[in-house]
């Protein structure tokens, strides 16, 4: 696999298998099956579909001083990026350290770097893993298109060759599957991005800083063909003025105030102006500037009414009023692409309301979601605006499907959703978005672990899956990393980069979600897709659904719990992943037609 | 007041002035039942190995806790500086305590998701002795900003079975949530 004389070599591998600085293959990416990548004497050969992206990763392999470049023919763009080494929280029983790669830092063509990199600070590291990213556009030529891979050194160059075998294949503009990175508020990024905040004179410096950072969030998971949300609305009904305008009077007079901070803040990424233009450090944009899938908004039992006056005439007033008002700006703006949520996120267990919006378990809740969901009507129906009843639904869904047909029609569903196959069918019939939701895998883990949601949203039938957090790795993700599963997008401030850079992990379920799309595109055309859902689930053996347990029948989800569940309804896929590190590669080579499922 | 600094002396007059009226009008009776008697149980009772049991289970009684967080807000409402509230509650068999109800996101002893806190000294105080307590900004640490006053709130045989807490930022404007 190698390339390169006696002291400095240069190694190419596929997307899933990670090593550590010294060569090592990470343990839980050792696989049982070979490679697809083909790679012998100096040459590396894949076959990428266009509109979208291949990937390989490389080692930079020696030690000294060090220059990487590369280049395609055929408008083929190639990015590189230096992976981190995380030094990972050490163990009681470890006697050295463990590295896993996750962060990538983007790269320059002939950048000069050194090995053992001085900015991981790992003695004795020997090799630098490289990702490699090849943007094949949808207008490239069908064929090989011939580049290489160069290693500048104190002496002899080294070169590896690529051909990358372009194929007709296009994949769609579109994503099939919404994959959300979730977040909340505004609150972490001060701590992220101390050296950016420390020029801010004051809170609208400040302010004007959060919503700059906001927007490369937004761009980053847009460019990996994902969705970036950002709750600002606070389980106390408060926001900050970025996330929705001042309230202003009470009763009749309701009203809301200044939208100069929300409009700027949502403005770009609600008309899709945003994503004309990269974030600190990273590639243009390859993907169209489009308007967001969905976006959350300010709504609580607080917004726009004052909670003063619930269950009394002046809550009708003030909320109906305020919704009309948050309609009437987004059609004035134009802002008739995305969703906006009418999503209550608030849990009764800390105390501010008396009951829940969010996963609801208690029947006696059932009458506020259905009154906040006649306010809605009554505030925007027949609005161009396409508002979406978003319900996070766990403990009770089953029931819910039924009780709030005709009200709700965007579910995010906890882990119990895997009980529920037929009900979950009947709803997406009925014309309703569904999503699970889920934790990530932390890095740790293997590295083709997290890709197992995006086989199961697809498979299910269902359109979306919501990781819960996915941009705090935590406080120091790179010298005492506990995982990171709650961030597989990183903060690019240490890298010099007001902004956020993106992981292996987005790497690998991007490349994963293009895959989806090709086969997905190909079964709709012949009509097959449910039937190349089931065989491509079975091949590559994960369970799409599962018989409940038998509390789930005998009792009601009120006395459900994590004791009696055995766990709770967080499906984090991480517990699930026995899979083979190459689990993928059957999914790989269906999207690119090598292997036409039967 | 906001974006001004606000003199200590004048923030703790005016949230004992709440605080009287709160130790008058609110009634303990309905204090002690807001939160559901088997969610008390998980909360008082946590398991080490299924630590989101009360959380699985927490539940109130809808009726008392809107009717005290509504004369919560009116409390806050009436006075003259930035100010939120809290009802906290004695755990059974335990020498700590929980919120019942809160506004607001200035509080000087909650933090988010917090279940339970052992009973602070000066909350002791004021279930011990029935008088209204101050509290003073201390020197680092959350509360250096902070002025609070906690209210006896008494039931019907006259014993103090709850605590309100009325905190007010000296300076600048109550951040909203994050």
């Amino acid at each position: 696999m190698g390339s390169g004389d006696a002291a400095w070599r240069l190694e190419a591998g596929d997307e899933w298998v990670a090593r550590d600085p010294f060569g090592q293959i990470k343990p839980a990416d050792i696989s049982q099956q070979t490679s697809p990548l083909k790679c012998d004497a100096g040459r590396v050969a894949l076959g990428a579909a266009r509109n979208g992206y291949a990937s390989l990763r490389l080692w930079v392999i020696g030690a000294g001083e060090y220059r990487l470049s590369g280049e395609v023919e055929g408008a083929i763009e190639l990015d590189l990026f230096r992976a981190w080494y995380h030094r990972m929280t050490a163990r009681a029983e470890e006697a050295e350290p463990r590295y896993c790669v996750d962060a990538l830092v983007p790269m320059q063509m002939g950048e000069r770097r050194r090995l053992p990199e001085p900015d991981n600070r790992i003695e004795g590291q020997t090799h630098q893993e490289i990702w490699v990213d090849l943007f094949v556009p949808a207008a490239a030529p069908i064929g090989i298109a011939k580049g290489q891979i160069l290693l500048q050194v104190d002496g002899p160059e080294i070169e590896l060759a690529l051909e990358i075998d372009v194929l007709e294949t296009i994949i769609p503009d579109e994503a099939t599957i919404v994959c959300d990175h979730n977040s909340y508020g505004r609150g972490p990024f001060p701590a992220m991005y101390p050296e950016a905040f420390a020029d801010c004179a004051d809170e609208d410096a400040r302010t004007e800083m959060t919503i700059e950072i906001l927007h490369h969030y937004y761009r980053i998971c847009r460019e990996h063909r994902g969705l970036f949300s950002n709750l600002g609305a606070g389980h106390d009904g408060s926001c900050n003025r970025i996330y929705g305008p001042p309230l202003c009077g009470s009763g009749r007079s309701r009203s809301l105030g200044d939208w100069t901070w929300f409009d700027r803040h949502y403005g770009p990424v609600l008309d899709g102006s945003a994503f004309a233009t990269p974030g600190p450090g990273m590639p243009r944009p390859r993907r169209a500037a489009r308007p967001l899938w969905g976006v959350y908004t300010p709504i609580t039992p607080d917004w726009p009414a004052d909670y003063l006056w619930w269950g009394q005439p002046g809550y009708e007033v003030e909320f109906v009023r305020g919704m009309q008002q948050f309609d009437a700006h987004f059609r004035e703006k134009g802002w008739v692409h995305t969703r906006p949520y009418f999503f209550f996120n608030h849990k009764k267990r800390y105390r501010w309301y008396e009951w829940d919006g969010d996963e609801p378990k208690y029947g006696e809740d059932d009458g506020y979601a259905l009154e906040m969901g006649r306010l809605l009507k009554k505030g925007v129906d027949g609005s161009p605006v396409p508002w979406a009843y978003r319900m996070d639904a766990s403990w009770r869904m089953k029931d819910h499907f039924e009780r709030f047909a005709g009200m709700v029609d965007y579910w995010v569903c906890g882990g119990f959703s895997r009980w529920y196959p037929d009900e979950i069918r009947r709803v997406v019939e009925r014309g309703e978005v569904v999503w699970t939701y889920s934790g990530t895998p932390g890095i740790g883990q293997t590295s083709a672990a997290l890709l197992e949601h995006v086989l199961k949203t697809w498979a299910r039938g269902i359109s979306g899956h919501c990781e819960w957090l996915t941009i705090a790795p935590g406080p120091d993700p790179w010298f005492s990393c506990d995982g990171a599963e709650t961030g597989m997008i990183y903060p690019g401030e240490r890298f010099g980069l007001a902004g956020p850079i993106p992981s292996i992990r987005l790497k690998l379920q991007r490349n994963a979600v293009q895959d989806v799309d090709l086969i997905s595109a190909r079964a709709q055309a012949d009509n097959s897709l449910n039937r190349v859902r089931e065989e491509l689930a079975a091949t590559a053996n994960v369970a799409l659904w599962e018989a409940p347990p038998p509390v789930v029948r005998e009792r009601p989800p009120e006395e459900w719990d994590s004791r009696n569940l055995s766990g709770g309804q967080d499906e984090n896929m991480a517990e699930h992943a026995a899979l083979d590190p190459l689990w993928w590669v059957p999914m790989r080579r269906a999207a690119l037609g090598e292997e036409e499922v039967r | 007041m906001s974006g001004e600094a606000r003199s200590v002396q004048t923030v703790l007059a005016e949230l004992s002035r709440l605080a009287e009226i709160a130790a008058g009008i609110l009634d303990g009776e309905e204090a002690k039942r807001i939160i559901a008697a088997q969610a008390m149980h998980y909360v008082s009772n946590p398991d080490p190995e299924h630590p989101f049991l009360s959380g699985d289970y927490f539940d109130v009684d809808r009726e008392l806790f809107l009717r005290t967080k509504k004369l919560l807000i009116r409390l806050e409402r009436l006075g003259n500086v930035p100010v939120n509230s809290s009802l906290w509650v004695p755990i059974p068999g335990r020498d700590a305590v929980t919120v019942a109800v809160h506004n607001g996101v200035n509080h000087r002893y909650y933090s988010f998701g917090m279940e339970s806190l052992p009973t602070p000294l000066e909350m002791r105080e004021v279930f011990a002795s029935g008088e209204i307590r101050q509290v003073l900004p201390e020197e680092g640490g959350k509360g250096n900003s902070l002025v609070t006053v906690l209210a006896p709130i008494r039931d019907s045989l006259g014993d103090v079975v709850a605590v309100v807490e009325f905190t007010s930022l000296l300076q600048g404007q109550p951040s909203a949530w994050n």
